[in-house]
């Protein structure tokens, strides 16, 4: 089988992480001592090359306006930006993986494999337009998650979160299984094309359509930690290692909001106005339940990673409040919104690494005073902080503004209300945790890191937060740079699925 | 609209409706399972058999719009996948008993704050 040029374009970006994931395990294979190092140094810099050489092909199609497709595989402007996004974290996660493996003293090729495994999943779980491929997909990046969760076994909490992920995670993606398999039964067909058309010319009138529709949209809202279903979250990133839980909090999300755009927004919901008005009165609803508990409830813990995990529930209501305006700026704007909290919880979740709190050494006790001690790691974790609380030089703050503003010109003006109010809510945990950093003052008794001050010494952590911070600035002062150079292209398609059911205001 | 003699009749003579009571009856047994016991082994095994009960609808509807083959494929698939959970799920249980020596649900609780 021959493959042309196209085809071969569109399936380079997810056959890099792949080779790396199958390569990796073969390198490992070593059990002479002597060349640990240089077998820990080929891993590490072969994941690094691996994710560098997907994102520059993806880079090539971004530039040159490319959007090819191979079978069910479409990579179109949305696959591509959800994949740089996912590849640019995975990125990221590697660098931190460095030193936070080496803290747990548990550097193993497995997890690097793994890792990418996950990776790409990811990218084909946004790139499918074909059920079947989707449900693979999902298992494809779910499954190693359930793993790394538990990767360091030394660790007690690990097999814990990993098990408590894996059979929560098993149900979700059987009942989406479920309603795919339902709308396979009603439609005759796993495609996403064929399926759309069946639904604009029957509409979703079936009670068992509806059932499978809502079966699927409960898979996506549980992975995205959406109330009902958000149990999970905290749990499960606080056992995994650091840069394990950043990876999840970033890249899953913005996966599964991907693939929500495309399943939902322009796929299924089409000119059904009923429906589609049902959905976002749902997804609403769902939304603020998830700001306020995500927010409240973040007010209350005492672990620094419980602490991000519901704050990372609560931008999860922020993105679901920004469908319900359901304009076509406000897709643009969940872009932007995606960008930007990718940047400040990936260096979040890289501080932990940086300041070198090891394994479960995140309790906000832990963090007292260290600002003093390494006060260039400490400025940025204030920057990032302030960034995800929305506070107004930075640019976490134009991302909420945004969302909020849309939902405001389109007449949920209450909504909006209330979403300032639970944002409100949230400045207060993100500033204790900077109080906690430069004000208090360390405790008797507590092991904390070694009394040279200054710089981290850990070198690779410390470079992944530095990017992420040099991002953040930039993002902050430029906000409408990337606004109008990354966010509204990923809309461009080269075809619809079917006509959007949002139309523009 | 289905009556309530032909409903049983379609029962009766293996029509689609059978399996799928037969189907979702499995799956929520399956759901229950896990929601309702306290063993890992018992609630795993529950999600096995939510996806089986899976493949048992998945099955029906193939056959009964007239054995088209993605049924058939997708069911060899979802039988992949489950056999991928079976060992991600057992080697974490495995890992948990090794460091509890016991698989009930209550006695793993030191992730809560």
């Amino acid at each position: 089988m021959t493959l042309t040029y196209i085809q071969w374009s569109a399936l380079i970006p997810f056959l890099f992480p792949l080779a790396g994931a199958l390569v990796i395990p073969l390198m490992v294979l070593t059990r002479t001592v002597r060349n640990e190092k240089i077998v820990r140094w080929t891993v590490w810099l072969t994941s690094l090359w691996v994710l560098y050489a997907a994102i520059r092909a993806l880079m090539q199609l971004w530039m040159g306006g490319h959007q090819p497709s191979y079978g069910p595989l479409l990579v179109d402007r949305l696959t591509q930006f959800g994949s740089l996004i996912v590849l640019g974290s995975a990125a990221i996660t590697v660098l931190q993986l460095w030193d936070h493996l080496h803290h747990e003293g548990w550097f193993k090729g497995e997890t690097l494999a793994l890792f990418l495994f996950s990776v790409t999943g990811l990218m084909i779980f946004m790139a499918t337009t074909h059920l079947l491929v989707l449900f693979l997909a999902l298992e494809f990046f779910s499954l190693p998650l359930y793993t790394l969760t538990g990767a360091i076994r030394v660790r007690r909490e690990g097999a814990e979160g990993g098990l408590k992920y894996f059979i929560s995670g098993a149900v979700a993606s059987s009942c989406m299984l479920l309603g795919i398999v339902l709308l396979f039964g009603l439609t005759g067909s796993l495609d996403l094309m064929k399926i759309s058309q069946f639904a604009q010319q029957q509409g979703w009138s079936d009670s068992l359509m509806l059932l499978s529709l809502g079966l699927i949209l409960f898979g996506l809202l549980f992975k995205m930690s959406a109330v009902p279903m958000h149990q999970w979250t905290p749990d499960v990133y606080q056992a995994a290692p650091h840069p394990i839980s950043g990876f999840m909090s970033v890249a899953t999300k913005t996966a599964v909001f991907i693939v929500f755009i495309r399943l939902f927004i322009w796929g299924f919901l089409t000119e059904s106005q009923g429906l589609s008005a049902t959905v976002q009165h749902l997804l609403s609803m769902i939304g603020i339940l998830t700001l306020f508990l995500g927010n409240l409830t973040a007010l209350a813990q005492t672990n620094i990673k419980r602490m991000l995990a519901f704050s990372s529930i609560a931008h999860s209501g922020y993105l679901l409040l920004a469908f319900v305006s359901g304009t076509e700026q406000s897709i643009h704007y969940i872009f932007y919104y995606l960008v930007i909290y990718g940047f400040t919880n990936m260096g979040l979740f890289g501080i932990l690494t940086a300041f070198g709190w090891v394994g479960s050494q995140t309790d906000f006790d832990h963090a007292r005073g260290q600002g003093w001690k390494r006060p260039f790691l400490g400025i940025i974790t204030l920057v990032l902080l302030l960034s995800l609380a929305g506070l107004p030089p930075f640019a976490g703050f134009y991302a909420k503004y945004f969302i909020f503003r849309e939902l405001i010109s389109s007449g949920h003006v209450w909504l909006a209300i209330l979403a300032v109010l639970a944002s409100l809510v949230g400045i207060y945990f993100y500033l204790r945790l900077s109080m906690v950093l430069f004000m208090e003052k360390p405790l008797q008794g507590f092991n904390y890191a070694k009394d040279h001050h200054g710089l981290s010494p850990y070198f690779w952590s410390s470079l992944s937060v530095l990017i992420c911070f040099t991002a953040i600035v930039a993002l902050s002062i430029w906000p409408q740079w990337t606004l109008d150079n990354v966010a509204v292209p990923t809309t461009e398609q080269p075809f619809r699925l079917i006509e959007p059911f949002i139309t523009g205001n | 609209m289905i009556t309530h003699a032909s409903f049983l009749q379609s029962l009766w003579t293996g029509g689609l409706q059978g399996y799928l009571v037969v189907g979702f009856l499995l799956f929520i047994i399956g759901l229950m399972t896990v929601l309702l016991r306290r063993s890992f082994l018992l609630q795993f095994m529950g999600i096995e058999l939510m996806l089986n009960a899976i493949n048992i609808i998945l099955l029906a509807f193939g056959k009964w719009q007239g054995g088209i083959p993605t049924a058939s494929v997708f069911y060899l698939f979802i039988i992949g996948v489950a056999a991928c959970e079976a060992a991600v799920g057992l080697a974490l249980i495995v890992e948990l008993y090794r460091l509890k020596n016991t698989t009930d649900a209550d006695q793993h609780s030191t992730l809560s704050h």
